[in-house]
């Protein structure tokens, strides 16, 4: 093959095979990422913490809240508040929140938890509580 | 060449990979792919131009010493794994692709696949350090990236090259 | 060859870099405001300043008609002891809201019943069944007709106290929706607590799809609504209430017997455009109980989802296409 930059056939199998793997990847993640669900817990507008939610996976966290300490269960694809000692505790009665865009709250230290991922699951934008 | 003019070559490409690294930083690569540390691996050039005309051994202790003062001036350990694993992978890729290259390939593809595989490696380090296999969404971008910047150092090379036909390291 | 290789490249990243733009600029802010979580979620060029001027706005209007704040305005109001009192504009302006409201529902929605909440305490660690002497020493001072209002100057009964909690999020709700048009935002989600304003529709021309809460289950939903440009208001006997002796007590008041409201309602939604009377006839539906509801609804032209307690929904009838059920549980009444 004779070109002005000297380019051989081996490079067109290398420059071939770095898109075939681009387009690989691309295709398989994109795959992956649609269903993928991620649990966050916020704390007074800010996200302190993201994690994937797999049928595996199970996590408990501590978090200080603007009063007490929020112990937050992540549970295969939901999560939930175990406990919290503050005075309402409405956030434990809430129970699992599993749906894509579901939240629970605890009022008085400001936690939310939120299950995020990519479409709002079953097209629901909002729920009036 | 004299092992004393070899040390200088070395700290001289050292000091340039270096330079390269720091500028590197400038390209706001971080806007597009959110992971702290990631590079283009314009530093590769030196690299492949000591596998060229130096040792493997060279080569490698000019990355290493490059990877290592970049994280002492303005980086952080994280940054290290990044460069340092990109740049492993990217040293023995070229390597191996060397050997073979007068049957097969032009600096053009040699340099592609480096700066590919350079990318890899630095998405390893971001898997392991971030704990999430969702960083490889960033590796086609990267991939594909890899291509032009492969022209560009190829290019550079094969200027190098023409040039250093004429002159002895000596 | 190379130009062919240039032009292929350049194409690539082209792509790979307009991919993901194009969508219109969203902002979203979730934030605690009047006892409760918001969330603005707004769309457009400027959404950024809109959300952040709404937050703030938010916070202004809580400072003024809070009454637990010491400093803000309605505490000042509900310390007065008769005296005339006289109000920022904005917060006359809530105030003549309520009255009005007030008046037309008859009472079953009143600001006034604050001396009621303060006794019962439902919501908190204290709630208990107050004694019937205490309850209709209370009811001494409910009524809106104690309240006289004349532009920004107020007079009230000494003892009468304002709680505007029952309006709040409404109105607030109306003015944030004001606040992000004149930053020419089209489209947008405001959520309040139990008050959603959807702005605008979905990408596509696509109406909003609100979702209304289950009572006996408040992670689950009975059914949706599928909306555009309209508030979505809820109250229901599950939001705040305690329970003794196998019987729940609810945070809505009647204020003629002085207890928690008892209806045969479990929840009510009112859909509208104008969120501080949606706001308040909420609140006023459930009191009334099933059948004066449906009257109510009838006669004033109100869009309203009415969940009874043997589990079936009444929905009025220019809502019967938007409303969509999902739950088994339930049924709709014919």
């Amino acid at each position: 093959m004779k070109n002005k930059l000297g380019l051989r056939p081996g490079d067109f199998v290398l420059f071939a095979l770095i898109l075939l793997g681009a387009c690989l990847i691309w295709v398989r993640f994109a795959m992956l990422q649609t269903d993928r669900v991620y649990g966050e817990i916020w704390h007074d507008g800010e996200c302190i913490e993201r994690v994937a939610l797999s049928d595996s996976y199970h996590e408990v966290f501590e978090v200080q809240g603007d009063q007490t300490i929020c112990t937050i269960e992540a549970d295969g694809e939901r999560m939930r508040f175990v406990e919290s000692q503050c005075y309402d505790h409405t956030c434990e009665r809430t129970g699992w929140v599993s749906r894509v865009g579901d939240t629970a709250v605890c009022l008085p230290n400001r936690m939310m938890i939120k299950i995020v991922g990519a479409g709002s699951g079953d097209g629901v934008d909002a729920t009036v509580r | 060449m004299s092992k004393s003019k070899r040390i200088a070559l070395c700290g001289v490409l050292t000091a340039l990979a270096l330079a390269l690294s720091l500028a590197e930083r400038m390209i706001p690569l971080e806007l597009l792919i959110p992971i702290p540390g990631i590079k283009l691996g314009l530093a590769n050039v030196v690299t492949m131009f000591a596998l060229l005309f130096l040792t493997p051994r060279e080569a490698f202790a000019i990355l290493f010493c490059r990877v290592t003062l970049a994280a002492l001036f303005a980086g952080s350990v994280t940054s290290f794994a990044f460069s340092l694993l990109g740049g492993l992978c990217a040293l023995t890729t070229t390597w191996i692709l060397l050997h073979r290259r007068e049957n097969w390939f032009s600096l053009y593809g040699i340099s592609a696949a480096s700066a590919a595989m350079h990318n890899v490696g630095q998405i390893i380090a971001g898997i392991v350090i971030m704990q999430s296999v969702n960083v490889i969404a960033y590796l086609p971008l990267l991939l594909i990236a890899a291509i032009p910047i492969g022209f560009l150092t190829g290019g550079i090379l094969a200027v190098l090259e023409k040039h250093m036909a004429h002159m002895r390291l000596e | 060859m190379k130009r062919k290789l240039c032009v292929l490249f350049l194409a690539i990243a082209g792509m790979v870099l307009t991919s993901g733009c194009g969508a219109q600029k969203q902002a979203s802010q979730d934030f605690y405001a009047m006892d409760t979580v918001m969330n603005i979620t707004a769309y457009g060029k400027d959404a950024d300043a809109a959300v952040v001027e709404c937050v703030q706005y938010i916070n202004d209007l809580e400072a003024k008609i809070s009454r637990t704040r010491e400093e803000s305005e309605i505490a000042a109001l509900n310390r007065a002891d008769g005296e005339t009192t006289v109000l920022s504009e904005q917060t006359a302006d809530i105030l003549s809201d309520a009255l009005t409201i007030a008046d037309r529902t008859g009472g079953a929605f009143d600001p006034t019943v604050a001396p009621l909440s303060d006794l019962w305490k439902i919501g908190t660690e204290e709630a208990r069944i107050p004694k019937k002497k205490e309850i209709r020493e209370a009811l001494e001072t409910v009524g809106y007709q104690h309240v006289s209002q004349d532009g920004t100057s107020v007079a009230m009964q000494a003892g009468t106290r304002i709680d505007l909690g029952g309006i709040g999020k409404g109105y607030a709700a109306d003015h944030v929706v004001e606040i992000l048009r004149k930053h020419g935002v089209e489209r947008a989600l405001v959520s309040l607590g139990g008050n959603i304003y959807a702005v605008g529709s979905k990408e596509k021309g696509l109406n909003w799809t609100i979702a209304i809460t289950d009572p006996d289950d408040e992670q689950a939903y009975l059914g949706t609504l599928s909306v555009s440009d309209t508030s979505v208001v809820t109250s229901g006997d599950y939001e705040r209430y305690f329970e003794q002796d196998g019987k729940r007590y609810c945070h809505i008041f009647d204020s003629t017997t002085g207890y928690p409201a008892e209806t045969d309602l479990r929840s009510v939604t009112v859909v509208s455009p104008n969120s501080t009377e949606a706001d308040g006839y909420t609140t006023a539906l459930f009191v009334m109980g099933h059948d004066k509801a449906v009257e109510f609804c009838e006669k004033n032209g109100i869009q309203a989802v009415l969940v009874c307690d043997d589990h079936t929904i009444y929905v009025t009838d220019d809502l019967k296409d938007a409303f969509h059920l999902e739950s088994t549980e339930y049924r709709n009444e014919e």
